[in-house]
């Protein structure tokens, strides 16, 4: 809510009623010109937010730099299509295996060894 | 008192608040541009896929394909890509974007091939070469896999079969 002019705060600004005398000179104004100005607090807070600004950016860079990395990895294969896909069920194997039924194979094992060298 | 008064401290902050709000702003989009801009890489299912059919079409059932060989003699004449159903000319793609080889060898003899087919678009097969060495990306996905078969004799068999697939412009960001 707007205050009304009666309660409103009085403006900073430099005292301009004050008695113009030169025997009795404006406080006011003494102390702005004759104090020094030190303005190391200023600066530290400066440095801090503009290293604060480094770490926000390098922190970006890093988050990018790690998403171009999981872009890297989007392949999708068919184990994850399938989860439950085990090596067994594998329809090159379902053949083989059904190969070595009919044939009542005994030298399954020599035949495995020979087709998992060929991979 | 005056230099209370003095507002412009204030609005540099301002300024600097909205620009750090910029890079976070451009930071997140960056991430999210990257990330969902890049396409997910499909080619080594239909990879396998291929694979499947094509062994599908030689064995079905623990037998090989009697169009192919019969009475231990190789069948000649035999249109392998119109027997399995596959058909790589596509009006989406200037070029043939599939290959695939196939070795049947006699398991009495396993350093002379008994059979070989060879289909789709040969450029392909040198890619595999490569990918053998290095894994390029933009380059054909390969897939190698064999399996154990009979003939109507019962004659024994191991059919390797090596697909690829290119398709880059697709499943991956060039």
């Amino acid at each position: 809510m707007l205050k009304s002019k009666k309660t409103r705060d009085p403006p900073c600004i430099a005292p301009p009623l004050l008695p113009r005398n030169r025997s009795t000179p404006n406080s006011a104004y003494i102390t702005r010109t004759l104090l020094p100005r030190n303005r190391s607090a200023q600066t530290g807070e400066t440095i801090s937010w503009v290293i604060a600004t480094l770490v926000i950016v390098g922190i970006l860079i890093l988050f990018i730099y790690a998403s171009t990395l999981m872009a890297k990895i989007k392949v999708v294969t068919f184990k994850e299509v399938k989860s439950d896909l085990t090596e067994e069920s594998k329809v090159l194997n379902g053949k083989t295996n059904l190969a070595n039924i009919i044939l009542n194979n005994k030298d399954k094992e020599i035949i495995e060894v020979i087709l998992q060298n060929d991979e | 008192m005056g230099i209370i008064n003095n507002k412009r401290g204030d609005k540099i902050l301002s300024v600097y608040w909205f620009a750090v709000l910029l890079i976070i702003a451009g930071g997140i989009f960056g991430m999210v541009y990257v990330f969902y801009g890049t396409p997910y890489d499909v080619r080594e299912i239909e990879a396998r896929v291929l694979t499947n059919q094509i062994a599908d079409c030689i064995s079905y059932t623990g037998r090989i394909n009697s169009n192919l060989i019969l009475n231990g003699a190789v069948v000649e004449n035999n249109n392998f890509l119109e027997q399995c159903h596959l058909t790589f000319d596509s009006t989406e793609w200037e070029e043939e974007q599939f290959y695939f080889y196939v070795e049947m060898y006699r398991l009495q003899d396993l350093d002379k091939s008994f059979l070989e087919i060879e289909e789709g678009n040969l450029n392909l097969a040198v890619s595999c070469s490569v990918q053998e060495n290095k894994e390029q990306e933009n380059l054909a996905t390969c897939l190698k896999d064999s399996f154990y078969s009979l003939d109507d004799a019962n004659n024994q068999y191991v059919i390797k079969i090596l697909t690829a697939v290119r398709k880059a412009e697709k499943n991956v960001k060039i």
